[in-house]
């Protein structure tokens, strides 16, 4: 049988290790490197190495615990019991709440004993997990807004929602200017929320790509997807989501001037169940995307809103003959559409179920184009005109008389209706 | 240099690595003192394992990020489990006092050991212990335990207290 020989002393290990463990700790660490007072003297001279684990790190007056590697503390942190105590553990420094939060949800321990390993309070922990799996549905909503919004925060939410709920919606409204939330935050949100449904991203700069990835990873139940002025995320960023969250039914990009075509037709390919679509003042958006996106989600979306695109007739075109699923469309701002595109989406006859329609500031408008349009959506209830300029009495009288399901008409700074146009048009919304 | 350390009774053994040099290895901790350990019980160690399997070892290794106080508790406990005759229950009692009565400082010690040289039965058992003494104790306490200082700006500080006020409640008082 193996036998240890050389084991020191006890008595000799106790000695030193005592006084240091002991509660007065901080004479100790004020005596430094002196430390070696403390011993008794020994046969042997220490030899110091530069990285040492032991003694010689206490005598650089470091922490304890803090001397364990971060994957140490991973391996300690992961066996927490419940959410009291990763939150409590989560306060207690900057880099136990960064490793806290760099466990995954699915990395906290479940009863997992390797083998023939003891294993002294299961039965405890059991319990807990009972109540996490319950809980752990993604209730909880948080919104950090403005200088609030740190990465500390993030992680913070992080690491306690997972067990107080999950979180279902998190929204972010711009970022501290001095500690903005960055790559490391959303992770730490990816890892420990993957219940996580609504994410909302306004005005937040330094999020980019990285961040969105993980997203993609560890959120796969992601139902919405708000994104606002978001400059560093890129197409490829988008795209993973759109392979990862088959559930996505509602996608707003607002002023993102790096997403373009390329995602668009990856959340065409990826996403069947897209049902409400929100694209604004998108540089990289063109015909193309739009165009993907029509023709194949077709089957699902319900609500299309485009605004401030380069996108020109033929994404129009597609939209009128494509959009049979469409209820609401909202057309804003689209300056390379010509009448020839607004006549060419009503004449395709595809927007049956379109109920709801508005157009604000689009030359492509005119008499010509709306009796078209009028005569294309048998079922259109709500229409809407904001600064179309081109449309005259005439036009409005004969759309309102192709409409025939028309309830109600409003008209915002469309300069060429008279009061006789309105009264005309009255008179077939009546009769 | 022969190895020439005292056994806990304080007299002067014969190192036993004279006796059975096949089946033996010497490990050198990081302050010099030396270890004779049977191959069987350094083979749970993956890295010392590694290490003789690639024959790099050439009969002593040296572990230089491993005190010879640590070390000789880690090689105690490899002995444990690598005797022949020790039911799982032994096993298990054994690990028990074994961890039962270290100080934080030695602990986390162990803990380094066992994570450097991969022994994932003590890594393991070492993580819970440390785990099971953080259970339903006070931000303060663990803080003063475990001597970390707080470096959460005032108001990261109170952020992450509301977002944890629940924690707050019902914890043991920091006296025990």
């Amino acid at each position: 049988m193996p036998a240890l020989v050389n084991i020191r002393g006890d008595d000799d290990f106790y000695s030193e290790g005592g006084s240091l463990c002991s509660g007065d700790s901080g004479v100790v660490f004020s005596i430094g490197s002196h430390v070696e007072i403390y011993c008794p003297p020994r046969k042997r001279s220490r030899i110091s190495g530069p990285y040492i684990v032991g003694r010689d790190l206490f005598e650089d007056k470091r922490p304890s615990i803090d001397v364990l590697p971060d994957e140490c503390l991973f391996e300690i942190f992961r066996r927490l019991p419940g959410g009291r105590e990763r939150s409590a553990s989560a306060c207690v420094s900057k880099r136990w709440l960064t490793v806290l939060s760099s466990v995954r949800s699915s990395e906290f321990n479940r009863s997992k004993i390797p083998q023939g390993q003891p294993e002294t309070i299961s039965v405890e922990k059991a319990v807990n997990n009972a109540d996490e799996d319950i809980e752990c549905d993604g209730y909880l909503t948080r919104c950090v807004e403005g200088k609030k919004a740190t990465d500390v925060r993030l992680a913070a939410i992080a690491v306690g929602t997972s067990s107080r709920g999950g979180l279902g919606k998190l929204s972010i409204r711009g970022s501290n200017a001095l500690r903005g939330i960055s790559n490391f935050g959303l992770s730490a949100i990816a890892r420990g929320c993957p219940s996580l449904r609504v994410l909302s991203l306004w005005n937040v700069p330094s999020i980019g790509d990285e961040g969105i990835f993980e997203i993609a990873r560890e959120c796969h139940s992601l139902e919405k997807l708000d994104l606002c002025q978001c400059p560093s995320i890129s197409n490829s960023g988008l795209a993973a989501i759109a392979e990862s969250c088959p559930n996505l039914t509602s996608l707003t990009i607002e002023s993102c001037p790096n997403i373009g075509n390329e995602s668009l037709q990856a959340i065409a390919k990826f996403c069947p169940k897209l049902q409400s679509i929100t694209i604004k003042d998108c540089a990289l958006v063109g015909d193309q995307g739009i165009a993907s996106l029509l023709s194949s989600a077709s089957t699902a979306l319900t609500k299309v809103k485009l605004q401030a695109l380069n996108i020109t007739d033929y994404s129009v075109a597609v939209i009128g003959h494509y959009g049979k699923s469409i209820t609401n469309l909202v057309l804003c701002g689209l300056q390379n559409v010509s009448q020839k595109g607004f006549w060419v989406m009503g004449n395709a006859k595809g927007l049956q179920t379109l109920s709801s329609l508005t157009i604000t500031s689009c030359r492509g408008v005119t008499d010509l184009s709306l009796e078209a349009l009028g005569r294309g959506c048998p079922n259109l209830k709500h229409m809407c005109l904001r600064k179309c300029c081109f449309v005259s009495d005439n036009g409005l009288v004969a759309f309102a008389k192709a409409a025939g399901s028309l309830e109600s008409l409003q008209l915002e700074e469309v300069n060429r209706i008279t009061q006789q146009g309105i009264f005309n048009c009255s008179f077939q919304l009546y009769f | 240099m022969a190895p020439k350390n005292k056994n806990p009774n304080g007299e002067n053994v014969v190192p036993e690595v004279q006796q059975k040099k096949t089946q033996a290895l010497i490990l050198k901790s990081s302050d010099g003192e030396e270890f004779s350990i049977s191959k069987s019980a350094a083979g749970l160690s993956v890295a010392i394992k590694n290490m003789m399997e690639d024959d790099c070892a050439g009969g002593v290794i040296p572990l230089p990020l491993v005190d010879g106080g640590t070390l000789a508790r880690v090689i105690t406990y490899l002995n444990k489990h690598a005797e022949d005759g020790a039911s799982d229950e032994d096993k298990r009692k054994f690990d028990e006092e074994f961890l039962s009565g270290m100080e934080v400082d030695v602990l986390c010690d162990v803990a380094l050991a066992g994570n450097y040289l991969d022994i994932r039965g003590l890594f393991h058992d070492v993580c819970q212990r440390i785990v099971n003494g953080m259970k339903n104790k006070s931000v303060e306490w663990v803080r003063k335990t475990f001597r970390i200082e707080s470096d959460f700006t005032a108001e990261e500080e109170e952020q992450i207290k509301k977002e944890y006020a629940w924690a707050w409640e019902g914890v043991d008082s920091d006296a025990d």
